[in-house]
């Protein structure tokens, strides 16, 4: 029996191939790399009084003479400056902790939601979402109405007589992480709760059949086959926290300093684009590193497959 | 010959001594108005292969669920050696299930899927190492230890599925429909199987099936299950040729139904008018009163053609042949009978097809002996 030949030529296999491959590539190129680029080469510049603020990289003078001008001196300052070093450390530690506090808390209520009545889940699902549909701002200026001296967290403390005089929570670092876990916990249910209503609850029980309690089959059952929703649960809250500008700007107080607060004041207040742009530079490297070291993770885990 | 002693040794339920080894006592569980289970008793023996036998939602699973400790009845106790369980939770129970779907863990090897209820017993290292071989040699699956259960063939993962819940040495070995999703040929070889590796070890084995086939195959005994409730329990052969009503006559096999009443008795033999016009004489296990209503349950192939038609006509049927199924050894022949119903008539080919003497539109006499069917009062 003859076998039925491809029913397209060749050539436009490759093309549509190479269409199918070549458009997310050129979008990754138009919006990530050609911005990183551009983004490098103003961290290598020298800040100017000029429209862009920078000067060029390179200099065509005279007689086809290139002349390219680097300028390490804002990646040398970066290191050398202890300010940003604490701005990091301070940023990793703000990233980290409401990581932390966001999967403690993020986890039970994922958990809950998917061992839900299927109608009653398409609520609480809601009441995760709602809170986007206002303006991620008021929703953080909010909290200052609530946090403030004369707020209604004080008041009502007050009133029950809990506290006589109120607490100083507004601009400090308390604030910020309740701002931060306020804001990025749904970031971490809403990826928890896809893996767990795929866990088959048919496991549990076969792990109680085989002598677990139920502690005992969420820590050997529940809890390694939603590592995956945990690690992307924690990428989706850590990232963009490390660079997160608006919560402490607004309920941070002066030693809350974070990298994208500075990078604000740099870029605005200082108009030091490439100095803003070395410090981006060096907050990417910086995310990059415990990115692929998840990755990684996660290529072992799959190892023992084809 | 088997001696009685053998004979109480091997069928344990005629023997009126033997305690039974899981005791099922008067069992109901009520899913808000449902009656899932509804008051079931049932009594097994220490190494028997027992099968639940129903058609889907008839409550053997439920049934099975309960014995594993997943469901708590509504009312009732169960025993397990002597020993009220009732209450005792799935992870204290010395029972274990393989499941319908095997739930096997997919983050875990073969061998520690396998070994994940003996961590749980806190054996030690070396010990579980041992039994983990241990099974995986039984159920010839070493080399595969090391693989993850989305790198096996259904029949593998099957495997594994029954070493794990062997591993621990239950008490009672539940199985929820084993061997549903293997395909026809691999489900023939493993019936043989799993009955062999029943023997060899020695464990009570509880099963659920709704295909009639297997557990015909493999039970000692099969219990029927109807609407949460247990029709018949008895040994395969006793299931098939004397069912003790219509429901189990009717879902085990095919039967030929003929309605009558009872209108004279002689010994152990009852003389039935039917609905059909044709007396019938039967064989009864209990005395019938007269007037008594009753179906005479036949099965096809008990039927076999008659070379006169006789006077009295007594278990005789007149008709045509309408439909013709040959299935190679044996025809399955639907015979239209006076009153215009059909019965069905199984003949093994004993000359080749070709030169059968029966064809389409020919007039038969059907005749069956008062021994080859039963009578039943409901």
């Amino acid at each position: 029996m003859a076998l039925p030949q491809p029913s397209r030529p060749a050539a436009t296999q490759v093309l549509s191939r190479l269409v199918n491959i070549g458009i997310p590539y050129l979008w990754l190129g138009l919006f990530f790399l050609l911005p990183f680029v551009i983004v490098l080469q103003i961290s290598l510049a020298e800040p100017a009084l000029a429209q862009p603020p920078y000067t060029p990289l390179w200099q065509w003078i005279e007689d086809g003479l290139l002349q390219i001008q680097l300028n390490l001196q804002n990646f040398l300052l970066v290191g050398e400056d202890s300010l940003y070093l604490s701005a990091f450390l301070n940023s990793l530690q703000v990233a980290l902790i409401s990581t932390l506090l966001c999967l403690l808390l993020g986890y039970p209520m994922a958990y809950a939601i998917a061992t839900a009545p299927e109608r009653l889940r398409v609520v609480l699902l809601m009441l995760i979402i709602l809170p986007f549909w206002t303006s991620f701002l008021i929703r953080v200026y909010a909290w200052i109405g609530i946090l403030k001296s004369n707020g209604l967290l004080n008041d009502f403390l007050i009133w029950l007589g809990l506290i006589d005089s109120p607490l100083t929570i507004l601009h400090t670092q308390t604030a910020v992480y309740i701002g931060v876990v306020y804001s990025y916990l749904p970031f971490m249910i809403l990826p928890l709760y896809a893996n767990l209503t795929r866990l088959d609850h048919g496991l549990l029980e076969a792990a109680a059949d085989l002598g677990c309690r139920p502690f005992c089959g969420f820590m050997r059952v529940t809890l390694p086959l939603s590592m995956a929703g945990i690690v992307a649960g924690s990428m989706l809250v850590f990232i963009p926290v490390v660079g997160e500008f608006v919560i402490p700007d607004l309920l941070g107080g002066p030693q809350s300093l974070m990298v994208g607060k500075l990078l604000w004041t740099e870029f605005f207040s200082n108009k030091d684009w490439p100095l803003a742009s070395a410090l981006a530079i060096v907050m990417l490297a910086l995310l990059v590193i415990p990115f692929v070291m998840m990755q990684r993770w996660q290529q072992r885990m799959e190892g023992g497959r084809p | 010959m088997p001696t009685l002693a053998e004979n109480q040794r091997l069928e344990p339920w005629q023997d009126p001594r033997a305690a039974p080894y899981l005791r099922v006592d008067r069992v109901t569980k009520k899913f808000g108005d449902v009656y899932a289970v509804d008051d079931v008793s049932l009594d097994i023996f220490k190494g028997e292969f027992f099968s639940l036998l129903g058609s889907s939602g008839c409550g053997k699973s439920t049934l099975l669920r309960i014995l594993a400790g997943l469901e708590y009845p509504s009312a009732g106790r169960i025993y397990i050696d002597g020993v009220d369980v009732t209450d005792v939770p799935a992870y204290s129970r010395p029972v274990n299930m393989m499941f319908q779907s095997y739930a096997l863990f997919p983050h875990m090897s073969v061998e520690q899927n396998v070994e994940f209820g003996l961590k749980q017993d806190r054996l030690p290292r070396s010990e579980r190492v041992e039994r983990v071989g241990e099974m995986l040699d039984l159920l010839k699956i070493t080399e595969l230890r090391k693989r993850r259960p989305d790198q096996l063939s259904g029949g593998q993962r099957q495997r594994v599925a029954l070493a794990r819940s062997l591993a621990k040495h239950p008490k009672l070995l539940l199985l929820d429909e084993p061997l549903g999703a293997l395909d026809k040929r691999l489900r023939e070889n493993t019936q043989f199987e799993l009955v062999n590796l029943q023997e060899r070890l020695g464990i009570t084995f509880v099963t659920v099936t709704h295909d009639q086939e297997e557990a015909m195959t493999m039970s000692t005994r099969i219990a029927v299950m109807d609407a949460g409730q247990i029709m018949q329990v008895d040994t395969p052969t006793a299931i098939y040729e004397f069912p003790t009503c219509r429901f189990v006559a009717e879902f085990i096999g095919s039967v030929n139904l003929f309605e009558g009443k009872v209108v004279a008795a002689e010994g152990d033999e009852v003389l039935v008018e039917t609905r059909v016009g044709r007396p019938m004489r039967m064989r009864s296990f209990h005395p019938l009163v007269l007037g008594t209503p009753v179906t005479i349950a036949v099965r096809p192939e008990k039927m076999r053609l008659s070379q006169e038609d006789r006077e009295d006509g007594v278990n005789q049927l007149q008709g045509v042949v309408e439909d013709i199924a040959y299935l190679g050894d044996v025809s399955i022949y639907r015979v239209r009978i006076g009153d215009g119903s059909l019965v069905e008539m199984t003949l093994t080919n004993v000359q080749p097809r070709t030169e059968q003497a029966l064809t389409w539109e020919q007039e038969v006499v059907i005749e069956w002996s008062p021994t080859s069917g039963v009578v039943l009062t409901e």
